[in-house]
């Protein structure tokens, strides 16, 4: 096939105010690839999602959806399918006329435009509320009439905006996961932005993590667990700890960077032996939630680790002094 | 624990009470009253002035002129004001920005000075081929594209109508065709209040009236004006039932706009 790839950007970049929002970013996804865009507000990762979708208009760079070049393209002819945050339905339309009102855009005729969007009410189990308006539903009938509306004409891409953040904790985890159980019958192929890790981790095939306008680091969510490239990677994906390597005990110790180590990976020493780190930190605080217990430590060298246990496992008083370790496998080494 | 009867914030309410409501009240009290000459107070309880307004011949003309005129003048900066206003909105913040500017001018021209401009062009230098009453709603017009200017603003920026305008570009849809299909029917509430603002605003428009169509058309305004000094209790009971007519649009208006921001709420 010539062209594998659904979407690719290309040094991509944009400055808006004077400011840099997006810096030469690079950007593929395969046909039925889910890639979330991870980062923090301002990161520039809705400004690269709005550029996609032909909202915001690049500086440089080219942005090609399905083999074709789109980066000169109005909104209108990129026949990408767009969840936003808000939704942004239209009030005065029923459900069933807020699906069919791209189909009647592209000029579909009414019967047609009427089945099509009948049967994407059915796939996201609507049919109840086709012709009740949108102030009606509730936020996450919203949200699925959004989603229906995107899909309506059959786009080769979707672009996700924050689509699960207006919605209450309690609806978001069953919600994220119909949509993927969706996503994966339909192999449509689909772009999330999101600034929740939990999300980002269980939606998509990889994750795109950005910083200041740049991709840091776009990996499977195994990968990144097991090798953030970056500290910045790892310390904002906020499950490793992070030992300075100048100060780091024996054979682990370099004039620079940083040990990063898996949360799980950190265990307290039960007298075997290891061919891996092993250090005394005295513990600061603990944190009791739902599963886990979270153990603020402080080594002798100052570095702050995160020790997670279980709950059933005898506690650990502050000011006590604790013996840790872990596998030499576990470690990354991040020279910067 | 004692209430403080005096307060300066309850003196200060209590007085813009009475500035606001004492010449009104004046007003009524002499439409409806025999004779308010000899003492303080109006005596005698009466609707005669009311009826007398009603079927003098001269007052119903002044009244059919001025709706009519009022009426053209609300029209045409609906079409044109209306268009301009929601077209700048889908095209550009600049223009948007323009028209915001624009609509200021109205503001620091005098009406006597634009009065006098208008019979400058169409009555002295040029005057006789073109009729006063086109001239007038031409003139009235552009001084009523503020109110509608703003009002219009307000309701599409209370719709929010950015994002829907991104949401139907990704639909594949144009602006015309969004234009019909979501942003006229959601505005339409509140384009009838304009144009009901714009039509009282026009109606009791003063100096134009007087300036450019004084001696040719009689409007209501100038009438009342003129009769205030002739027949008072006329003159008193004509500005009651503009009132009454002016209170019963405005309310028509607020209708409007509730309903308009609980349907789309």
């Amino acid at each position: 096939m010539e062209h594998p790839q659904e979407l690719v950007v290309r040094q991509a970049a944009l400055r808006l105010g004077g400011r840099a929002i997006l810096r030469d970013v690079d950007l593929e996804l395969a046909r039925g690839e889910v890639v979330a865009l991870l980062g923090a507000s301002g990161c520039g990762k809705t400004t690269l999602l709005r550029s996609i979708a032909g909202l915001a208009t690049l500086d440089a760079g080219t942005i090609a959806i399905g083999g074709r070049d789109v980066t000169q393209a109005s909104a209108q002819q990129r026949g990408v399918g767009v969840v936003f945050q808000h939704y942004a339905l239209f009030p005065n339309l029923s459900v069933l006329e807020n699906i069919k009102f791209g189909l009647l855009a592209a000029g579909a005729d009414q019967a047609s435009a009427t089945a099509r969007a009948e049967s994407l009410l059915r796939l996201v189990e609507l049919e109840a509320h086709r012709d009740s308006r949108p102030a009606r539903l509730s936020g996450g009938q919203r949200q699925r009439v959004a989603l229906a509306r995107a899909l309506a004409r059959k786009p080769s891409l979707l672009l996700m905006d924050e689509p699960f953040s207006a919605l209450d904790e309690s609806l978001r985890v069953p919600l994220r996961r119909s949509f993927r159980r969706l996503q994966r019958q339909l192999q449509q192929t689909c772009l999330v932005v999101t600034h929740d890790r939990a999300e980002a981790f269980e939606l998509a095939d990889r994750v795109a993590v950005m910083f200041d306008g740049r991709i840091a680091q776009c990996d499977t969510p195994a990968m990144l667990w097991r090798q953030p490239a970056t500290r910045q990677v790892a310390t904002f994906l906020g499950a490793f700890n992070l030992i300075a390597a100048p100060a780091a005990p024996g054979s682990l110790r370099r004039e620079t960077g940083w040990w990063a180590l898996p949360l799980a990976a950190l265990r307290v020493r039960d007298g075997q032996r290891s061919d891996g780190l092993t250090l005394r930190a005295r513990v600061v605080e603990s944190w009791f939630g739902q599963q886990r217990v979270s153990v603020d430590l402080e080594t002798e060298a100052g570095d702050a680790l995160t020790l997670s246990r279980d709950l059933a496992a005898l506690p650990l008083a502050a000011g006590d002094w604790v013996e840790l370790t872990a596998d030499a496998a576990a470690l990354q080494y991040l020279p910067n | 624990m004692k209430r403080r009867l005096f307060s300066w914030p309850g003196l200060a309410l209590a007085t813009m009470v009475v500035l606001a409501v004492l010449p009104p009240l004046a007003v009524l009290s002499y439409a409806f009253s025999t004779r308010w000459d000899r003492s303080v107070l109006p005596e005698g309880a009466t609707w005669a002035w009311m009826l007398e307004t009603l079927r003098t011949p001269q007052v119903q003309s002044a009244v059919a002129q001025t709706l009519a005129l009022s009426f053209a003048s609300a029209l045409l900066t609906l079409l044109v004001g209306g268009t301009a206003t929601i077209v700048a909105r889908l095209v550009s913040p600049r223009v948007t920005a323009l028209l915001d500017t624009l609509s200021l001018l109205p503001y620091a021209i005098p009406p006597v000075v634009i009065a006098i401009g208008a019979l400058e062009l169409f009555v002295g230098r040029w005057g006789g081929w073109l009729d006063l009453r086109v001239v007038y709603v031409g003139v009235v017009s552009p001084l009523l594209f503020p109110l509608l200017h703003k009002t219009l603003g307000a309701a599409m920026r209370q719709l929010d109508v950015e994002p829907l305008m991104e949401a139907a570009h990704t639909l594949g849809a144009t602006d015309g065709y969004l234009l019909r299909r979501v942003l006229l029917p959601l505005l339409a509430p509140a384009l009838v209040a304009c144009l009901l603002l714009c039509w009282v605003t026009a109606a009791m428009e003063f100096a134009i009236a007087n300036l450019l169509l004084g001696g040719s058309i009689e409007m209501l305004q100038p009438l009342m004006n003129g009769m205030r000094n002739v027949k008072g209790h006329l003159s008193a009971a004509l500005a009651v039932l503009s009132f009454a007519v002016i209170a019963a649009m405005g309310m028509l208006v607020e209708g409007l706009m509730a309903w308009n921001t609980r349907r789309n709420s």
